[in-house]
């Protein structure tokens, strides 16, 4: 459905994008994880038409990118970041505006309007001002405008930044749903248990590339068998405390006074970290014991937490 | 792509329509302020006659100060001498004094130097012109004459007594008749719609600069589609950048056309100020209204965020409103200023108005609606120039 190869996009001296490739299954989910900043909407602002690839290709459906760009617009629905709706219009007359620019008109219009704002639970506030909305259902009201044209391929950009945890839910239950009745989504974030939810497989892009790329238990493998134990002490640590922590892990990353050691069983470690740390008169503030996960795959892989 | 441009551009009609800040600022100001000068200048009341002072006796004196009343310029009242004629002016009991020479018929016989002393208050300069030049063509018209009379007499060789008389007879007969029937007859009619009075002209000035004003704070809509990032979902729909600003465009013309018509329709009921007649006036008004969106065009162009176009637009409609007659009239301005007018959209505006009032057919009204519409052309073209650069790279 998606075939990037080698993107290159680049402001003044600045690479955004480097070198990325990647390519998405028809009806598939594709993750693209990354921290902020890290090339994931400059990538989705040309593979939306809004920016010239400088080097590479990008077919969507078989169309390119530059040539096909007036039937590749058709192909792709968008669902920015920001809230790309006008608040002084109701729910409904944002759908009914962007449905009209794609030459949806009459009964068809009115029809796939109130649809999608069934889909996303917000008919009984339909001709209420976008204005007067929460952020989770502007949210839901920015992904209906997406799909107002019935598009093959939706992308999504962060579509969960800044809303409340079941707003969250109802975006990405929405999702599910519309990939289970076929859409094919490509979803950025930073929230890696979102990709690990909802991505049939993930890139993990960091300074404008692509370092690493597979299903989650894919994934999981590159994580290794060590399993990350997180800690968030009140002060960091002295480097020769940090010596001596390591010799308790097979592999340590420490940032300020965050410490992430990897070990095989982390259970049975545990005990003798907490030990040692006492001793170095260290106090401990929030203590994680995960399973390996894509945090911990990004972590390995670039020595930084995806978050940051 | 006419579907587009119509549901971009309705959608911004619909969006300025339901503001009350746009509704408040475009309609309701301009009325507000075109009440409280009209008021305050008397409405469409033709402006009082300047009082002025004449100094000065005998036959000329008189027929001087008669010439000044028929021009409906003037107010005249009779001082006795220059040194009250110029305290006069100073107290501001006459805004002008013309002081004849004493003896002024004898002088003027006698071929001798003739001063003839105009005082102007520099406040009613411009009038004060009028009456200036009214006095030199009255002195130039008596100098003729005397010239003529001074060649008769001394054409006049009588061959016996009573061809003299008969000589005599004849002349005075003939001068008595051409000084009655080629009497000097005035008549005042002011330049274009300012026959009106000072309001009318204000009326055309104020909506004109208004409705630039509007397109102007209209083009902030590209800003705001910046802002909250709809344009990114109006460019990855099947609309160009160049479809986008030639639909901001039309938003941006109807809104002025809107605007400038109902301040039209507002100054001619209350104030019964007259545009001239609807067929002539429509054109000038889709020009202006067209002009003034290019504008905004060139502000959408070259805007980057709220607070540029803020300034931009400040400057843009107060430079073209103070060179371009909005703010004051152009003949008060320094030659330099009013050739620069010309590059104004206000001057072209005003002056098309002011001719269609008087229902001129003057290609001087062509040549405006023709500049104003090249003003809309060369808006477009740059503002969707600038914004397809923004969006391509």
């Amino acid at each position: 459905m998606l075939v990037v190869k080698n993107l290159q996009k680049r402001y003044e001296k600045f690479i955004a994008v480097h070198d990325v490739s990647f390519h998405v299954q028809r009806g598939e989910v594709y993750g693209l994880l990354g921290p902020n900043g890290a090339g994931k909407s400059s990538t989705i602002r040309v593979l939306s038409c809004l920016a010239k690839p400088d080097l590479g290709s990008v077919k969507i459906d078989g169309l390119d990118i530059v040539k096909d760009q007036a039937r590749v617009k058709r192909t792709i629905g968008i669902v920015p970041q920001d809230f790309a709706l006008y608040d002084d219009f109701s729910a409904l007359e944002n759908l009914v505006f962007f449905g009209r620019l794609y030459g949806i008109a009459g009964r068809e219009l009115k029809i796939r309007a109130n649809e999608l704002l069934e889909a996303v639970g917000l008919t009984d506030r339909g001709h209420e001002a976008v204005g007067t909305f929460s952020g989770g259902m502007k949210r839901r009201i920015n992904i209906a405008a997406g799909l107002m044209h019935k598009p093959k391929m939706l992308y999504l950009d962060e579509p969960t930044v800044g809303i409340d945890p079941q707003s969250r839910r109802k975006i990405l239950d929405l999702v599910k749903t519309l990939n289970a009745s076929g859409l094919t989504v490509l979803y950025t974030t930073h929230y890696m248990e979102e990709a690990e939810e909802l991505c049939h497989r993930i890139g993990v892009i960091d300074q404008g590339k692509i370092i690493a790329e597979g299903t989650l238990s894919e994934m999981r493998k590159m994580a290794g068998e060590t399993a990350p134990i997180r800690l968030e002490l009140r002060e960091p640590l002295s480097p020769k405390h940090l010596e001596q922590l390591k010799t308790l892990a097979d592999e340590l990353i420490a940032e300020d006074n965050a410490i992430t050691l990897f070990t095989k069983d982390p259970k049975d470690a545990l005990s003798g970290i907490l030990q040692m740390l006492s001793g170095f008169g260290a106090h401990v503030h929030h203590l994680e014991l995960d399973e390996p996960d894509l945090e911990t795959v990004f972590l390995k892989l670039t020595g930084r937490r995806l978050r940051d | 792509m006419i579907n587009v441009l119509w549901v971009i551009a309705w959608r911004d009609l619909l969006a300025q329509l339901r503001s009350r800040s746009f509704l408040v600022q475009t309609l309701l100001l301009p009325f507000i302020l075109t009440l409280l000068i009209g008021n305050a200048i008397g409405g469409t009341r033709k402006a009082d006659p300047l009082p002025v002072a004449v100094v000065g006796t005998g036959e000329i004196a008189k027929s001087i100060g008669g010439l000044l009343e028929d021009s409906k310029i003037a107010k005249v009242f009779r001082l006795p001498d220059a040194a009250s004629a110029e305290n006069a002016v100073r107290t501001g009991q006459a805004t002008m004094a013309v002081i004849l020479p004493e003896r002024l018929e004898a002088k003027l016989m006698r071929n001798d130097k003739l001063e003839v002393r105009v005082l102007i208050d520099p406040t009613s300069h411009q009038r004060g012109e009028v009456v200036k030049q009214l006095v030199r063509g009255y002195m130039q018209q008596l100098e003729a004459a005397r010239a003529a009379i001074l060649g008769g007499v001394r054409a006049i060789a009588p061959a016996s007594a009573q061809e003299l008389q008969d000589t005599l007879t004849l002349v005075r007969g003939k001068v008595e008749q051409q000084f009655q029937t080629a009497s000097i007859e005035l008549q005042t009619k002011e330049a274009a719609g300012r026959s009106q009075g000072i309001f009318a002209y204000y009326a055309v000035a104020f909506g004109v600069m208004f409705t630039l004003l509007s397109a102007t704070n209209g083009a902030g809509g590209v800003i705001d589609e910046l802002e909250r990032g709809t344009i990114h979902r109006l460019l990855s729909a099947p609309v160009t950048p160049v479809l986008l600003l030639i639909a901001k465009f039309i938003a941006l013309w109807l809104l002025g056309i809107w605007q400038l018509g109902a301040f039209a329709l507002f100054s001619s009921l209350i104030y019964g100020v007259s545009w001239g007649a609807p067929l002539a006036v429509l054109p000038v008004l889709l020009a202006t209204a067209a002009a003034a969106a290019g504008f905004g065009g060139i502000i959408i162009g070259i805007s980057r965020s709220r607070e540029q176009l803020n300034t931009l637009s400040l400057v843009f409609v107060l430079v073209m409103s103070l060179l371009g007659g909005s703010m004051w009239p152009l003949e008060t301005l320094p030659g330099i200023a009013q050739a620069l007018s010309k590059f104004t959209y206000n001057r072209w505006s005003i002056e098309a108005f002011q001719l269609t009032a008087i229902g001129s057919n003057d290609p001087h009204l062509f040549l405006a609606i023709g500049v104003l519409s090249s003003m809309a052309v060369v808006g477009v073209i740059f503002g969707s120039f600038q914004l397809s650069r923004r969006f391509s790279r």
